[in-house]
């Protein structure tokens, strides 16, 4: 369902020349399951997703999404996933029914069938109660719902959460991420990109760890801990982590001069 | 564009901006509130503020009264007033001048402590009466009157003039009495009386009034209607983080930005129209009180009578005018928005937008400047120029002007439009982080990883280097080499090779991997291009001809500019002249436009967009740095250059055109002076160099075969640049070219 391939994503910076975001990261996802993206702040998480969901274009490299390549066809792309993440804020200045109805109407929803779908939506988050609360009103929590609502209004395939339960309290980070393992559920294929391993350990079937543009490695979780010899998936984080790290401390040592 | 199109989409967007903007307290007050309540204020201030204006008593010190003579008398009696029967406008306006009389040894007399004294304005104005007056009067010669005042005093100088307009009347009457007493009427001073009769309606003075006034108030109104929401809708919509939820959608990028422009055009409409609402009812209001209050028949009656309130159909002409004035601004204001990444950032923008915007409307009000085809060109001169011209009444005028306004506003904000669109359709504009911007390391950066090709931002600073070092470079070089009659050869070439070679060859030295090709200094794909250069301009010069003709008839050049132009090859070997404008330009400016600018441009457009920029841009060196006149056929010569640069891949096709096509205005004038007989096959005027009917037919058929046959020429831009050219790029069709 989803297919990612040697994804390359440089920025140029004006100190430091070209950076790498994202270098050469590959992975695969299926209907029915839950990928983890497991990486530090700056590891390239946002990156890689901001490809998939093509608001940013691939250096080299290509991604595949329900079958539509993310370069050459954006639109059918963009009608097949939901994307969520802390960049994708709401509108203050409209009510939680009205956000929901935009982002269905732009998906091409019918009036009737969307309100049918929004009844449904409203009722199995329970959202009910601050329907017609304008988003600026909203607390943290119930903007986090409407999000959610918000990105599987259209019923895509393929689901993508970017960090969805940072800045939240544990009450409603736990509400969110039952809601994501019942859409799994649902046969949803779904990435789920994260710094915390209890997140990962609790909801994910496959896990990739990303840290510095680059996969360190990638499989389920206790595949990853046989291979590496770890007792933990916390521990194997860290040891993949200052691998990573002491290999690009060699590198520039090795040049030194390059800009 | 209009393809990609779902006006369901753009009607769900648009209702939600909408609703946006209606729930957005700062943009009803902006909308609504802020005009409602703005004017009637204003009224109320300029009203009382008359009023106390009005009231303010000036001084006059007059020194030596008892001089003045007795009869007729200056003062009223008792000495503190000028005689109320010598104000021309009402007696009653005696009583805001009051007159003090000072003794001849009284500090007033005294030069130094008067000008003090004036300077502190205890008084605004002295007069000095000599001893002899009366007695100078009566024996028929003319007495001395002297005022002192501070004219750097508005008081002091308004004063002066009523006092001055006092005693004109004062001295009719001295004539007066002088004519009596030699038996001569008071015909005898006038030997011929004017008549004048205006017939210009009241409707129509006051037409001419609200013409003036009415551009200016749409313009600005519909400005900072359009801008504050576009700023809101793009930067703001960044800044709030909902931009990037609405790029996620399956909305396309034309669907957003014409649903945002949409939103922008209803809010500077409302506003416009609001301001104007209340502007015509606050006037209206302003009006009835003043006439009601001055109904004595006064001189300022008939002031405010002469501007009445414009008429129904009139109000509906400002209200039709006032959606292209409206939908420019918008479209304008979008764009910009697109670009800022915050609504700081977008603030900024707003004075750049004012200053280039009022002096195209204040252009409207320059005397002479009128409904003409360039100035339908120029983006708000036309549209307020067809909007004076209709408020005016004169329908007959206007008309044929409609579509060569509104089209080229249409066009203007087409681009502006795409050039949005575009925008969205680059990340860079969506995510550029707040990245720390040095100019030193950015300068470093460019030189250290130099570029396959010039990038848009490079191209432009290309040509704004160009431009300065014209305004700036080009005096100096006249200075230094020294003129004679005002252009010499040397200056010319040097100019040229400083002011527009200069920059773009050392942008590429320092900015490109490999500068000659960038340049286009290579040898072109196919050979045949170099003598298609050296026919073209042969095979064309007749059609061409007819533009310059047609530029002649419309925007004749001044006489004296006309004359610089003659003056430079006059008296000039013919080699030089050639050398002068044909070979050194046809070099420097091929390496400029067609070299840097195009290779720029190209990297972001298609070739024919950027082929139409950077022709454009040539135009508009033409015209800051030559004469305006020039513009049109620059701008065509510029895309015929830019079709062969991209299509041979290589400057040098252009540059040969462009030498022929420079020298053959050179050589056809000198064959034509020498040899009339024989230039006379051609021309059917020698003088002015206009050809034969039967040569332009034949140019125009040669034309369209050569143009048919290069057509099939192998064009770089399909072999070399399909690899790097993105899917949607086209070939240059025939139809640029024909033109």
């Amino acid at each position: 369902m989803i297919q990612v391939n040697e994804l390359v994503k440089t920025f140029d910076d004006y100190k430091r020349g070209p950076v790498a975001a994202v270098n050469g990261v590959s992975f695969e996802c299926r209907p029915g399951e839950i990928f983890g993206l497991l990486g530090p702040n700056g590891a390239g998480k946002t990156t890689t997703l901001r490809i998939l969901s093509t608001v940013l274009k691939p250096t080299s490299g290509s991604a595949l999404i329900a079958g539509h390549d993310v370069v050459k066809n954006p639109q059918q792309v963009r009608e097949n996933i939901g994307f969520m993440s802390n960049a994708t804020a709401i509108y203050d200045r409209l009510t939680a029914w009205e956000i929901v109805e935009f982002f269905g109407r732009l998906n091409g929803m019918k009036k009737v069938p969307l309100k049918a779908r929004m009844e449904e939506i409203f009722d199995w988050l329970q959202m009910n109660s601050f329907r017609e609360v304008l988003g600026a009103k909203l607390s943290t929590g119930m903007k986090q719902k409407v999000s959610i609502a918000r990105t599987i209004v259209h019923d895509p395939p393929v689901l993508i959460f970017d960090e969805p339960t940072s800045g939240l309290d544990v009450l409603v980070a736990r509400v969110l991420l039952e809601k994501i393992r019942e859409l799994k559920n649902l046969g949803k294929t779904i990435i789920l990109s994260t710094h915390s391993m209890h997140e990962v350990m609790r909801l994910c079937q496959r896990v990739a760890i990303i840290h510095r543009g680059e996969l360190q490695a990638i499989g389920t979780i206790d595949e990853l801990l046989t291979t590496h010899h770890q007792p933990d998936l916390e521990e194997l984080f860290f040891h993949l982590v200052d691998q990573a790290d002491a290999r690009a401390a060699e590198a520039e040592a090795t040049q030194p001069c390059s800009n | 564009m209009f393809k990609l199109i779902r006006p369901g989409v753009v009607a769900a967007i648009y209702r939600r901006e909408l609703l946006d903007v209606l729930r957005d307290r700062r943009t009803i007050f902006m909308m609504i509130i802020f005009p409602v309540v703005l004017y009637p204020l204003i009224g109320y201030v300029l009203v009382n503020l008359a009023m106390t204006i009005q009231e303010k008593k000036r001084l006059v010190v007059i020194i030596n009264a008892e001089a003045l003579p007795k009869e007729p008398a200056l003062l009223a009696p008792g000495g503190n007033r000028f005689a109320p029967n010598l104000f021309t406008r009402s007696p009653q306006d005696a009583n805001l001048l009051d007159v003090n009389q000072a003794m001849k040894d009284s500090p007033w007399a005294d030069q130094s402590q008067r000008d003090r004294l004036l300077r502190d304005r205890i008084a605004d104005l002295v007069v000095i009466v000599p001893d002899d007056l009366t007695a100078q009067i009566a024996a028929g010669k003319a007495g001395n009157l002297e005022y002192v005042y501070n004219s750097a005093d508005d008081q002091g100088q308004m004063t002066f003039n009523k006092v001055q307009n006092v005693v004109d009347n004062w001295k009719q009457l001295l004539l007066n009495k002088r004519l009596l007493a030699d038996a001569k009427s008071t015909e005898y001073t006038q030997p011929v009386k004017e008549q004048v009769r205006d017939i210009a309606t009241r409707k129509e003075s006051s037409a001419i009034v609200w013409s003036r006034i009415v551009p200016f108030i749409l313009v600005l109104m519909s400005l900072t209607g359009a801008f504050y929401p576009a700023i809101d809708l793009c930067a703001g919509e960044k800044e709030r983080g909902t931009m990037e939820t609405l790029l996620i959608s399956p909305a396309r990028r034309a669907e957003i930005v014409s649903a945002k422009f949409f939103t922008v055009l209803t809010s500077s409409l409302v506003t416009a129209a609001m301001n104007l609402l209340s502007i015509t009812i606050t006037g209206w209001k302003l009006l009835s009180d003043l006439s009601s209050s001055a109904s004595g028949g006064g001189p300022n009656s008939a002031l405010m009578s002469s501007i009445s309130l414009p008429s129904g159909w009139i109000m509906l002409i400002v209200f039709l005018m006032l959606v292209p004035i409206a939908a420019f601004l918008s479209s304008i204001c979008l764009a910009l928005a697109v670009m800022a990444k915050s609504m700081k950032e977008g603030q900024y923008y707003l004075t750049p937008v004012f200053m280039i915007a009022f002096p195209l409307t204040y252009m409207t009000l320059v005397p002479g400047v009128e409904l003409s085809p360039v100035y339908s060109l120029l983006p708000l001169t036309g549209t307020c120029l067809l909007l004076k011209t209709l408020l005016a009444g004169r329908l007959d005028q206007a008309l044929p002007y409609m579509l060569p306004v509104l089209l080229p506003t249409l066009a203007y904000t087409w681009m502006a439009l795409r050039w949005a669109v575009v925008q969205f359709e680059s990340e860079s504009v969506l995510f550029r982080e707040a990245e720390r911007f040095d100019l030193k390391s950015w300068v470093v950066w460019n030189i250290r990883n130099k570029a396959e090709k010039p990038s848009a931002d490079q191209a432009t600073l290309g040509f704004v280097l160009m431009l300065l070092a014209g305004w700036f470079i080009a005096p100096l070089i006249a200075q230094i080499v020294g003129t004679v009659d005002g252009v010499s050869t040397v200056t010319v070439i040097l100019t040229q090779i400083i002011v527009i070679g200069l920059p773009s060859f050392i942008l590429a030295l320092l900015l490109c991997r490999n500068p000659l090709k960038v340049l286009g200094l290579n040898s072109p794909n196919d050979k045949r291009y170099l003598w298609l250069g050296l026919i073209l301009p042969l095979v064309l010069h007749p059609s061409v001809s007819i533009v310059y003709q047609l530029v002649e008839t419309y925007m004749p050049m001044a006489e004296p500019i006309k004359k610089l132009f003659g003056g430079l090859l006059v008296d000039t070997p013919i080699l030089l002249s050639v050398v002068t404008v044909a070979i050194v330009p046809g070099f420097c400016e091929e390496l400029a436009f067609r070299g840097w600018v195009l290779a720029g441009f190209r990297s972001a457009n298609r070739p024919t967009t950027a082929i139409l920029i950077s022709s454009v841009l040539f135009g508009v060196m033409h015209v800051l740095l030559s004469a305006y006149q020039q513009f049109f056929h620059a701008t065509l010569l510029g895309i015929v250059l830019g079709i062969l640069a991209v299509r041979s891949g290589s400057l040098w096709p252009g540059v040969v055109m462009h030498i022929t096509n420079n020298a053959l205005t050179v050589l056809l004038g000198a064959w034509a002076a020498n040899s009339p007989t024989s230039a006379g096959l051609l021309f059917s005027d020698t003088k002015s160099l206009v050809y034969h009917r039967f040569v332009l037919v034949l140019s125009a058929v040669l034309a369209f075969v050569l143009i048919r046959w290069t057509l099939k020429l192998p064009s770089a831009e399909n072999s070399a640049n399909s690899a790097d050219q993105s899917a949607d790029s086209r070939p240059i069709s025939g139809g640029v070219l024909a033109q």
